[in-house]
């Protein structure tokens, strides 16, 4: 007889063999292993001064239509202590630079925002399709042959670094310029930052500068409650940014 | 006998003939009242054969069938690069890098214009890039006889970083440009490539303060 009792021993048995079988049929990588670079990107807030150029070069490298950013900017104004309520205005992205700051006082910053290529990226665990990946250099990408355009993504970033392109109608997204930093070059946004805020780095590459600055400076990731293993580093992020 | 697998008019039993259906499972599942050799020893067990195999058959069929019209069309459906590298079409890769390049990269640019690299490198935008300013030169770069970049306007250009803003870092160069040079454009007293004022002009603040400070 298949009593209750038997059942309860024979399903977890069922459940650790399942996962056994599973785990003995490896997804087909066989490139993986060979990527020498994992990329990333440094952004030094004490340097940016919301001129927008990153803006303006996103836009021309990469065709992104009006009104839809890949990269923006954000100026966050903080009066006194509180740092749960700040102030944060972007008109046009930062795009043709910011008008003067009508409150004077307080804390005035600039926050130049992008995908965060994670690690764990929300928006690639909800593709049905399998149209949205992790490329083997840590680049989230959108396969647009692929893509259906159902915005699960969209609303599935938390950083809201994705849309819907207007006459494409697939999801569109910040590529870290894969179409350079795969020759060579680094990405619009860095070649255009006139400061020095934005860097590409390449984690993998044992002689890229980022490692040293990443010992030894304060740097953090946007809302590292959730665990997304961003890979956009800030280095003086303010509390208030969310 | 009116338990498990037993017919109570006819009184037959299955049974199973699985090499993995040894006594024991049969009796670790059924008890140990319905074992071949409990039914044999009363008499009761009639084995069915494999007489009526057709419907099988039938349904072996059909099943083959379904499983070779899913493999067609998994074969003719999923893009043979599917799987590649992950869950995704590998050739997407490519296609995303085929995206044409816009900005050549400084590298491009220091191969010809050594002469204004050589002004940069020792003014305060030594660690501006060219484009930064200029726009995208890829084409420029492709064919420098034919197309050649358009001269920006600094009265628009310089404002975008230096026009004063509270939300600037304190330590960066910021003009209000209303009072700043009173109207002419910043050409006028400032190289770009090298903007600290030039030789003959009259010295001025070299980092002007903020204008609520001015004021």
């Amino acid at each position: 007889m298949i009593t209750r009792r038997r059942l309860l021993y024979l399903l977890p048995a069922a459940a650790i063999a399942w996962e056994h079988v599973l785990a003995g049929t490896p997804e087909l990588s066989p490139n993986f292993q060979k990527a020498t670079h994992w990329y990333g990107m440094l952004l030094d807030l004490t340097k940016c001064i919301g001129c927008g150029n990153c803006v303006r070069a996103c836009r021309v490298e990469n065709d992104v239509p009006e009104g839809y950013f890949r990269t923006w900017v954000e100026r966050y104004h903080l009066a006194d202590w509180r740092i749960e309520n700040p102030s944060v205005d972007s008109p046009d992205g930062g795009e043709h630079g910011f008008p003067q700051s009508t409150e004077i006082g307080g804390k005035n910053f600039f926050v130049p925002k992008l995908c965060n290529h994670c690690v764990d990226s929300p928006c690639t665990q909800v593709c049905p399709v399998g149209a949205t990946f992790d490329s083997p250099e840590g680049v989230v990408l959108v396969d647009e042959k692929y893509c259906l355009g159902c915005r699960y993504c969209v609303q599935a970033c938390p950083y809201g670094c994705r849309f819907i392109h207007p006459k494409k109608h697939v999801a569109q997204k910040c590529t870290l310029c894969y179409h350079r930093i795969t020759k060579g070059l680094t990405t619009a946004c860095c070649e255009n930052c006139p400061t020095g805020t934005r860097q590409l780095v390449d984690l993998k590459d044992p002689n890229d500068p980022v490692h040293e600055y990443l010992k030894t400076h304060s740097v953090q990731v946007l809302k590292p409650h959730l665990a997304t293993g961003a890979k956009v580093y800030y280095n003086n992020l303010d509390g208030s940014v969310r | 006998m009116v338990d498990f697998g037993v017919d109570p008019e006819h009184q037959l039993v299955t049974v199973i003939t699985a090499p993995w259906y040894t006594p024991a499972v049969s009796e670790y599942i059924h008890g140990p009242c319905l074992t071949a050799a409990t039914l044999e020893g009363q008499g009761n067990l009639s084995v069915i054969k494999l007489k009526d195999a057709e419907h099988l058959l039938r349904l072996a069929a059909v099943f083959i069938a379904g499983l070779a019209v899913f493999l067609v069309l998994r074969a003719v459906l999923v893009p043979h690069s599917f799987g590649q590298y992950g869950h995704y079409r590998g050739d997407a890769l490519a296609e995303v890098a085929a995206h044409p390049v816009r900005f050549a990269g400084q590298k491009v640019c220091e191969d010809c214009h050594g002469d204004i690299v050589a002004t940069k490198s020792s003014g305060k935008h030594a660690g501006v890039h060219c484009e930064a300013c200029h726009g995208p030169q890829a084409a420029h770069a492709e064919n420098p006889v034919d197309i050649k970049p358009q001269l920006p306007d600094t009265a628009v250009l310089c404002a975008r970083c230096h026009e004063a803003n509270v939300a600037k870092p304190a330590g960066f160069p910021q003009v209000d440009t209303r009072d700043h040079s009173g109207g002419q454009t910043c050409k006028t007293c400032h190289q770009p490539h090298s903007p600290l004022l030039m030789p003959g002009e009259k010295p001025q603040e070299q980092t002007p303060k903020k204008p609520e400070k001015k004021a």
